[in-house]
């Protein structure tokens, strides 16, 4: 009788012939099978139990059970990051290019600085928090968007549709609060809202039209949320609230990108790995945050806020 | 007697077990520890070869610089 044993951790070749060969010394085994996550085997009922298996396999350290298994917890998958780091070649990279543009944007700003934006009075008292806001948002969202389309894979709707929600709402959420404190609601909202927009329906777009929907909702609602929060808490500790908010807002960012490997990667047949290049990363990044920071510093600003 | 080879090629614990599963079943072999982590085999045998220990290991699939 055909039986499934359900062997998440076989990693490669060696798992599979230690399993073939520890199971081979057992009667009652008339075939064994190795699948990816999982040993078939074909047994003699009469002679050998499915739950000596079971503890065969669990003895050479394996987890095995005739149920399948759950999604990895937050503490497996800490450890599956350690043990096979490879896997995560990708992931890695994101805290590295996020820091790495940062660095970038921070260091061209400094010099834009120091050739023309001395010159407005009392720029640096007014300005420098909103600036480094920017930049986390903007580092942030473009890593986020880098991962997420570094893979080329069939998207389930559900998957599609968080992807394009989370990017559309925190591009909307962080952007619109920032330029909401700078320049108000009418510039906060429409950039958030049209960036929002933007974002969520280019991400979502890789289930098609019902993540784009789902993006472009997020980012019209985050958008107008975003701004409304700064211009609403303006006059009432907005700049203790915002180091709190960013973490917030990069914790989900970042918590879709670990979605995204547990649903779209892991385990996964066919699933091409394209990510662009760092250089490529940065251009987009220079691009966006000069703009956003020309609309921060000679965009509009309404009569609420008191820059 | 103690003999430490350098082994090249493990990736996991299977590999481990695999390497020190065929060591021990080697006539003369006493005892073998394998670490991946360092890529060695300590062997604890009666005077065996160290070119015969390295065949073991070849034979499993991974070389022996």
């Amino acid at each position: 009788m055909k039986k499934s044993i359900y062997v998440p951790d076989i990693e490669c070749d060696s798992c599979s012939r230690l399993i073939t060969k520890k199971l081979g010394t057992k009667e009652g085994i008339k075939s064994i099978k190795i699948h990816e996550d999982a040993v078939e085997v074909d047994i003699d009922e009469t002679k050998i139990k499915d739950a000596e298996i079971v503890s065969a396999i669990r003895d050479l350290g394996f987890r095995a059970s005739t149920e399948p298994f759950d999604r990895k917890t937050i503490r497996e998958r800490l450890r599956d990051y350690k043990e096979n780091s490879s896997k995560y070649a990708i992931e890695k990279k994101i805290i590295s290019y996020t820091a790495g543009m940062l660095i970038l944007l921070l260091a061209l700003q400094a010099a834009a600085y120091f050739t023309f934006l001395n010159t407005i009075p009392g720029f640096l008292v007014k300005y420098w928090q909103w600036i480094l806001y920017l930049d986390i948002t903007v580092a942030v969202i473009i890593t986020g968007v880098w991962h997420v389309t570094a893979y080329r894979t069939k998207v389930t709707c559900m998957v599609g549709m968080m992807i394009g929600m989370t990017l559309g709402m925190q591009t909307g959420m962080m952007l619109g609060a920032v330029l909401g404190a700078t320049n108000g609601f009418f510039i906060g909202a429409l950039a958030g809202m049209i960036l929002g927009v933007a974002v969520g329906a280019t991400t979502g777009n890789c289930c098609g039209i019902m993540g784009i929907m789902e993006g472009m909702m997020a980012g019209v609602m985050g958008g107008t949320m975003g701004a409304m929060i700064s211009v609403m808490m303006f006059s009432d500790h907005l700049e203790i609230f915002m180091p709190i908010y960013m973490i917030i807002n990069i914790a989900i960012t970042w918590g879709l990108s670990y979605m995204t490997y547990e649903e779209l990667v892991e385990n996964k047949k066919g699933v091409v790995k394209k990510p662009k290049d760092f250089t490529t990363l940065a251009a987009y990044a220079i691009i966006a945050s000069f703009i956003l920071l020309a609309i921060m510093i000679y965009g509009p600003k309404s009569g609420l806020v008191s820059f | 007697m103690e003999t430490a080879i350098k082994i090249s090629g493990m990736h996991c614990r299977s590999c481990e077990m695999l390497i020190k599963d065929a060591l021990e079943e080697t006539k003369g072999v006493t005892n073998a520890e394998v670490d991946r982590k360092k890529g060695e085999a300590r062997i604890e045998h009666e005077g065996l070869s160290i070119t015969l220990l390295k065949k073991v290991i070849n034979n499993e699939g991974y070389s022996t610089p």
